[in-house]
């Protein structure tokens, strides 16, 4: 699995894959966009008819809905509270014993809560998955984006796998001197400064030895640098960009006329 | 008599994946065994299983006859002290003797017999000047040393050196040879190693893996004339040895300097 | 012509009281090998990082003398610009992996990208050098799936493909296996005979006394510099600085003591062979 360290992106030979990451971008930022605006949830959820066609179409359909499946709990638990505490509800559904009462406007805002989070987050995914974090860098320094700040994000995205290997040698290394790092919370704060302690020291080690890294490979030159990875923006970019404007603004402006 | 036995041992990470492959191994006391292979052959996985930082997906590990998996680790470290690769994993105090101090303090060791464990581990690794100091101030072979120590003062019945060598200059080589000769008295002590001029010196057996699987079990002597095996293995034996291996009537175990010039003192005579 | 030149360099770390260094003063030949041997804290790391300007420019600390690398004054001059001049690449293979490239294609573009390289020139030169270190069918992969060996080998090439004169090698296997040792050292020597200056610090006496063509002992200073088989049989020098001669050095010594054998110390296993195959006979 061609899987990038802690991205998610997946490598894959489809239509969606070769569109510019700021295309898709632009899609995200419209979804979003809408999410907050549009005027009822019918409508949100009415977005949802467009990612399926696209995730078909990127060859992603099943791991673009992935998260939502792991995150039911939540939703379940969004319609309790707000269906019986919602605290500006007005309007009852119905009286349940002990005094509880299901509030229509409750469940009403729940589904709106609801809806809005389901969609950022599949649209959110599908981004993720089609979109390769060295072309997003690349094309956003392109138009603007500082190349320290972009080198610090691709970077990180790495890096946190890494660390998190490092941290389990460290739990092994004292778990064989008898540390418990299981057990009570007493216990388990006991061992924070045995495993803390060298993570630390370790990853400053680290951090001076990479940034000679980055010296030695003239990363604090001066002029203009170039892109190993080139996303150019082609007809068809422009058309997915004009076409997702367009839907967004008559879209929006549906929800609040009709 | 034996301290560990690994009986039809399989080990994945992920499923289908075989990191260990049917390992029977058995470890008794007084050895100093070596385990040899290239990364990535299963020597680690293989040791962290007999403090229990892993389990077996298949098969069981016995540690003096009782299965390790009703052991916690912090219960089978008093067994079996596993000395981590990089000293820098693990060091967190800010003096030589509070490091040393904590395996023993986890297991409830106290006052004045932690203290004498302390010192005691501190002489045995050579670094009881140093006990004042903080870690971060001692050289690289002076760190491993305080790790050695700080498994040393738990007094575990075996000893596990994960690469005692690397990143040591020759005088740390030679510290190093010279304290597995000394905890060879007192402990069983099983090491990792790439160093084969160190695996020659010291080991009385060779365990060689190859992946996740034991290819042979025998003396060093008769490890180093298995060309095949070693090759598959990317080890090489030390150089002395090559040599009396490339001289034709020599013979092919030679393990040391003396060994080589008694076969070529008894070649001169004929 | 010397590529490489040292005045009287010395240096301390801010915070030290000794020098690390002090004294300096070699002249490297363009296309030489150079073994550099130590004990630990004997100031090789700080010696390999002053030729790309890490030292001064990097690390605080106090300097004097000079050093000139290709032409330019390494105090007057940026990594960056350095960089171009000077390759170095030190012990732990995956610290030096940027991680600013999902794939080995991308690490090794890394500094060509921050050169400004356009893209065609950029494209071809990495495949160029995928070629040359072997892995020209990994390109697409992640260098963290990578063995040590291999990593260090992409270390190396990503430092290399920004076609410095000089390389500087700083332990580069002392965290390797033997086969990534192998690997490592392989593509060293193919480096260097392909014109490259070669500066490297390794304790493999074995591996130095084939390849080298004159060794730097340094204890804080340079104390001794020689071909390798004068260096590396010189029992008493290396004994008072920490260091051993080889087995092969120490068979030579014992033929000599017994009378059978009267020339210079051996370091060779060739050489040391045919002595042996010839007293033999």
């Amino acid at each position: 699995m061609a899987n990038a360290g802690l991205t998610s992106y997946i490598e894959k030979n489809s239509y969606f894959h070769k569109v510019n990451p700021l295309t898709k971008l632009l899609i995200l930022i419209c979804v979003i966009i809408l999410s907050f605006t549009l005027k009822n949830f019918i409508y949100i959820l009415a977005l949802l008819v467009i990612i399926i066609p696209i995730a078909i179409k990127s060859k992603v359909l099943s791991m673009t809905f992935s998260p939502i499946f792991k995150l039911y709990f939540m939703f379940i638990l969004l319609f309790f509270i707000q269906g019986f505490f919602h605290p500006y509800a007005t309007e009852k559904l119905i009286d349940l014993p002990f005094g509880f009462t299901l509030w229509k406007d409750g469940l009403l805002y729940a589904a709106y809560i609801a809806a809005r989070i389901f969609v950022m987050m599949v649209f959110g995914y599908w981004f993720v998955l089609t979109t390769h974090p060295g072309d997003l860098v690349s094309s956003l320094s392109r138009i603007g984006l500082p190349h320290a700040l972009g080198y610090i994000i691709l970077t990180t995205l790495q890096i946190i796998p890494r660390f998190r290997t490092q941290m389990q040698t460290i739990i092994d290394a004292q778990r064989s001197r008898g540390l418990e790092t299981q057990g009570n919370l007493i216990q388990r704060l006991k061992s924070f400064v045995p495993l803390l302690g060298p993570l630390f020291m370790g990853s400053v080690q680290q951090a001076v030895e990479k940034s000679m890294a980055l010296e030695a490979r003239a990363f604090s030159a001066k002029g203009e640098k170039t892109s190993y990875r080139q996303a150019t923006i082609k007809t068809k970019d422009k058309v997915i960009m004009v076409i997702t404007v367009l839907f967004s603004i008559s879209w929006e402006v549906l929800s609040w006329t009709l | 008599m034996s301290i560990i036995q690994v009986k039809n041992v399989s080990f994945e990470y992920f499923k289908g994946v075989k990191v260990l492959n049917n390992i029977n191994f058995t470890l008794n006391k007084g050895e100093v065994v070596a385990i040899i292979g290239q990364n990535g052959s299963g020597k680690t996985t293989l040791v962290k299983h007999f403090n229990g930082l892993l389990r077996p997906t298949k098969g069981e590990v016995l540690i003096n006859d009782e299965d390790a998996v009703k052991k916690t680790v912090a219960q089978l470290s008093h067994t079996c002290g596993y000395v981590f690769q990089n000293p820098d994993d693990q060091i967190f105090n800010s003096v030589v003797t509070a490091e040393v101090a904590f395996g023993p303090s986890n297991m409830g060791i106290k006052s004045h017999e932690l203290k004498v464990r302390v010192n005691e581990a501190l002489r045995t690794v050579g670094l009881y000047e140093e006990r004042d100091k903080h870690p971060l101030d001692l050289d690289l072979n002076q760190k491993k040393l305080v790790a050695i120590a700080s498994i040393v003062a738990m007094r575990p019945e075996l000893i596990i050196l994960d690469e005692p060598t690397t990143g040591q200059d020759h005088a740390g080589l030679l510290r190093v040879e010279a304290l597995i000769n000394e905890l060879r008295k007192n402990y069983t002590v099983i090491i990792i190693s790439h160093d084969m001029n160190l695996v020659a010196r010291v080991a009385s057996r060779v365990v060689m893996m190859c992946n996740g699987e034991i290819i042979f079990d025998g003396s060093p002597k008769e490890a180093f004339t298995k060309n095949a095996l070693m090759k598959k293995t990317y080890l090489k034996p030390p150089i002395i040895t090559e040599l009396a291996q490339s001289l034709k009537g020599f013979k092919r175990d030679v393990l040391t300097v003396d060994e080589f010039m008694d076969e070529l003192k008894t070649k001169l005579k004929k | 012509m010397d590529i490489v030149t040292f005045k009287d360099f010395s240096w301390r770390y801010a915070g030290y009281r000794g020098w690390t260094l002090s004294n300096i003063n070699l002249s490297i030949k363009k296309g030489e090998f150079i073994g550099i041997i130590g004990k630990i804290g004997s100031g090789r790391t700080t010696f390999c990082s002053s030729m790309l300007g890490l030292i001064p420019h990097f690390y605080p600390g106090l300097m004097e003398g000079e050093i000139i690398v290709d032409g330019v004054n390494v105090e007057k001059t940026s990594i960056s610009e350095l960089s171009t001049r000077v390759g170095l690449a030190f012990q732990s293979p995956a610290n030096q992996l940027t991680g600013a490239g999902t794939t080995i294609e991308e690490e090794l573009a890394f500094g060509l990208q921050n050169l400004g390289i356009p893209y065609k020139e950029m494209h071809k030169k990495v495949r160029d050098m995928l070629k040359l270190i072997g892995l020209e069918h990994f390109g697409k992969r992640s260098p963290f799936e990578l063995s040590g060996g291999q990593q260090q080998k992409v270390a190396i090439a990503s430092v290399l493909i920004m076609n410095p004169k000089i390389l500087v090698l700083d332990e580069p296997t002392s965290q390797l296996d033997p086969l990534g040792t192998e690997q490592v050292f392989d593509m060293v020597k193919k480096l260097s005979k392909k014109g490259i200056t070669i500066i490297m610090s390794t304790n493999n006496i074995n591996y130095l006394s084939k390849f080298a063509d004159r060794i730097v002992l340094f204890d804080n200073k340079i104390v001794k510099v020689d071909t390798p088989d004068k260096i590396l049989t010189d029992v008493e020098l290396l004994r008072e600085h920490a260091l051993t001669h080889s087995d092969i050095t120490e068979v030579s010594i014992r033929l000599k003591k017994m009378g059978l054998y009267n020339k210079e110390l051996l370091v060779d296993f060739d050489d040391l062979k045919k002595v042996i195959e010839g007293l033999i006979k």
